[in-house]
């Protein structure tokens, strides 16, 4: 993730940039996540006598 | 795709069955015999039903041998590096009838209930009569070593549900990242003098993990 500087006031296309970036950086680590992590599920059956 | 299955353990040491895998599904038995194969125990190790004050040691319930089930990984998927979040749960209820109740084994920290392998320990009782409780501290008919000194080692294995997960192991500590085993989860039947003979229809329980 490349590091923005921080600035105070943001206006016209710097604004835009700003935002596009942090849009694209939200997509990372939601994608990443997604595909990093993946439950697993088995059912198994049981009976009883008596 | 890792190569996971679902074990049921039995024997004096350690001799593995497998109920669910990518490959086989089989349905496992309560009964009072200790083996895991259900075409094995067939219809000759019942849980007696008693009658009041007959159950296991003079009192109104017998019970199966207690079952021991764990997780076991013998492969790993391209990029998969570690399973955690190990947990298990009924569907909320049991349909085996009045008078039966099925009871799960905890070592009592909130967050690590489960059986380490390394504690695994053979069920006991009297064949085609009664388990004993893995809970009980009676002279000649001690329960499982791992629990039955731990204060409140036993619940309704039905108050765990989806809704609800009985965690077998959790935590960054407790990742496994290597073939082997997770920890494991100890099950009993309980019969009651209400209860009825018969085999009863299977009942589903589900282990959930999450692999990274």
């Amino acid at each position: 993730m490349r590091y923005i500087e921080p600035t105070p006031i943001l206006e016209g296309e710097d604004a835009l940039r700003f935002i596009k970036e942090l849009v694209k950086t939200n997509e990372k680590i939601t994608s990443k996540t997604i595909e990093e992590v993946r439950e697993k599920v088995f059912s198994i059956k049981f009976s009883v006598i008596m | 795709m890792a190569d996971i299955s679902v074990i049921e353990v039995y024997g004096s040491s350690w001799t593995e069955f497998i109920l669910s895998s990518q490959a086989s599904s089989n349905t496992g038995r309560y009964c009072t015999y200790d083996h895991a194969d259900p075409s094995v125990i067939g219809t000759n190790y019942p849980i007696r039903v008693p009658t009041a004050g007959n159950g296991w040691n003079n009192t109104d319930y017998n019970y199966s041998y207690w079952k021991t089930h764990f997780l076991k990984i013998t492969g790993w998927g391209a990029g998969d590096t570690e399973i955690k979040n190990v947990r298990w749960c009924t569907d909320g209820s049991l349909g085996w009838g009045t008078g039966v109740t099925l009871w799960i084994a905890k070592s009592g920290n909130t967050y690590n209930w489960g059986l380490p392998s390394s504690q695994y320990s053979q069920a006991t009782g009297i064949e085609k009569t009664t388990g004993n409780p893995f809970w009980s501290t009676v002279g000649g008919k001690e329960g499982h070593p791992y629990y039955r000194d731990v204060a409140n080692c036993s619940s309704n294995a039905t108050t765990y549900d989806s809704n609800n997960y009985f965690w077998v192991m959790s935590g960054a500590s407790n990742k496994i990242t290597g073939n082997g085993y997770s920890w494991g989860v100890v099950t009993q039947v309980q019969v009651g003098t209400d209860a009825t003979h018969g085999l009863k229809d299977p009942e589903t329980f589900t282990w959930v993990y999450d692999i990274i």
